[in-house]
């Protein structure tokens, strides 16, 4: 009866990471980094359970930030967390924010992460939806405590910066 | 069969009086014979004779002969040219019949043929051979409107487009990066099958999925570089397309509210516009389900 159409419910699920990967990505090219971090691999850790891994990992993972090879790198639990460039935290370890953005404090980690109220805990640019649409808000603020000088292009288009 | 035939010989005998050169009586013979050639130059002079081309008798043995050739020479060939002509000729045979002493068995012939139309629409109805699966279809409502004028073909029609919207879909579905037209046809056609059953739910849930599989496909062809500006415009349009699958996969689930597949396109749907409790909410519903039927 439905002439074997199917909507692919993976394929959705996948569209969203998709795109906050990419998002992901233009963070890494309009965010600046020390001096210090302009050297070696350019590390993007995920820390949770989120197709935006694999994503990740597929299509970006082969790109660069400057002339910094991308390293994606899985992290399932949180002593297994370590230096990295941008740090993605998704929506099912929301609660241990607070306590990253305390073990990055004196790092240049960009905390990402996807769920309601995360920059009060010390999240930098926090993906958040606005008209049925993934966008996200910055905090100048939280950025500056970790030495990150975010690109007026990231805040322009966010849906709020603090 | 041959009892109807020994019928319209005498018939033809008896009548064979007022037909000057009676090449329809020869043309019966040849075609009894199944000399389907000579009974087709007999019959066409038949039709030139001013005085046989006048007998709706003529005319339907010139339908029998032309059929026979449509059937037995021609194979059923979807081209045959016999097949129009047979259906010509019954036509006219009906118009000159007065008394209608021959109008069932005409129109059970012209019903024949008609059919003939139809089941070549069937076969066609594959994306390599569609238009001439539309143009068979034309023709068997055209041929059957010619006994029944007042036909209605809701049932037919609902079937046929909303098969047709099938093919259009695997031809987008084939080739999603060309811009061929197929995504709008596919769309029309199941729409128009709405036109004639507005409840028809496969029609209503093949909607859904183009439009969702649309949007999801929009996001997945984008580069893996794409500039934030391009993220915020593909969504824009993305969004557009969720929201147009919604009305017609909501009307899907009313008419089919314990369907999975049905609520996982709801699901899907809602999961793009990120709305999370709508995404809960059928997640739930089919764990229900599916808990409930034992799965």
């Amino acid at each position: 009866m439905f002439a074997g159409h199917t909507h692919g419910q993976d394929r959705g699920e996948q569209a969203q990471a998709r795109l906050k990967a990419i998002y992901v990505y233009n963070f890494a090219t309009l965010v600046d980094w020390p001096s210090e971090y302009k050297r070696g691999s350019f590390i993007i850790g995920v820390y949770g359970d989120t197709k935006v891994y694999d994503e990740l990992q597929k299509n970006h993972s082969s790109k660069t930030v400057g002339s910094q090879p991308i390293r994606v790198k899985k992290f399932n639990k949180f002593s297994e967390i370590e230096r990295c460039h941008i740090l993605y935290v998704s929506a099912d370890k929301s609660a241990s924010v607070a306590k990253l953005a305390d073990k990055f404090m004196p790092k240049s980690t960009l905390v990402v992460t996807e769920s309601q109220g995360l920059l009060k805990d010390g999240s930098i640019i926090n993906f958040i939806v606005q008209g049925n649409k993934a966008a996200y808000e910055v905090s100048k603020t939280n950025a500056e405590k970790h030495r990150l000088i975010i690109n007026s292009t990231l805040t322009n288009l966010a849906a709020h910066v603090e | 069969m041959m009892r109807k035939a020994y019928i319209l010989l005498l018939g033809l005998l008896i009548s064979g009086a007022a037909l000057s050169q009676n090449y329809t009586l020869k043309a019966f013979k040849a075609y009894q014979d199944s000399s389907y050639g000579v009974a087709k130059t007999y019959i066409d002079s038949a039709i030139a004779d001013p005085d046989e081309s006048q007998s709706s008798q003529t005319w339907r043995i010139r339908g029998y002969i032309y059929k026979a050739i449509y059937k037995y020479v021609d194979e059923e060939s979807r081209n045959s040219k016999a097949r129009p002509e047979a259906i010509d000729a019954y036509v006219k045979s009906i118009e000159l019949d007065e008394e209608k002493k021959f109008y069932d068995n005409n129109a059970q012939s012209v019903k024949f043929l008609a059919t003939t139309y139809y089941n070549d629409a069937v076969v066609t109805l594959k994306p390599e051979t569609y238009n001439e699966s539309l143009d068979m279809y034309e023709k068997y409502k055209e041929t059957l409107k010619i006994i029944n004028p007042n036909y209605d073909f809701t049932a037919q029609d609902v079937q046929f487009y909303n098969a047709l919207g099938g093919v259009y879909h695997k031809l987008y579905n084939r080739d999603k990066e060309s811009d061929n037209g197929y995504f709008e046809k596919a769309i029309e056609t199941y729409k128009k099958t709405l036109e004639f059953d507005k409840d028809n739910n496969s029609a209503n849930y093949n909607i859904g999925i183009l439009y969702y599989n649309k949007g999801v496909d929009l996001i997945l062809a984008l580069d893996a570089e794409a500039s934030l500006q391009e993220l915020v415009d593909t969504q824009e349009k993305c969004v557009e397309l969720f929201k147009k699958a919604l009305p017609y996969m909501n009307t899907a689930h009313e008419q089919r509210p314990k369907n999975i597949e049905i609520m996982n396109g709801l699901k899907g749907i809602w999961f793009n516009l990120n709305n999370k409790e709508k995404v809960d909410y059928y997640d739930q519903k089919i764990k229900e389900l599916k808990e409930g039927s034992g799965r």
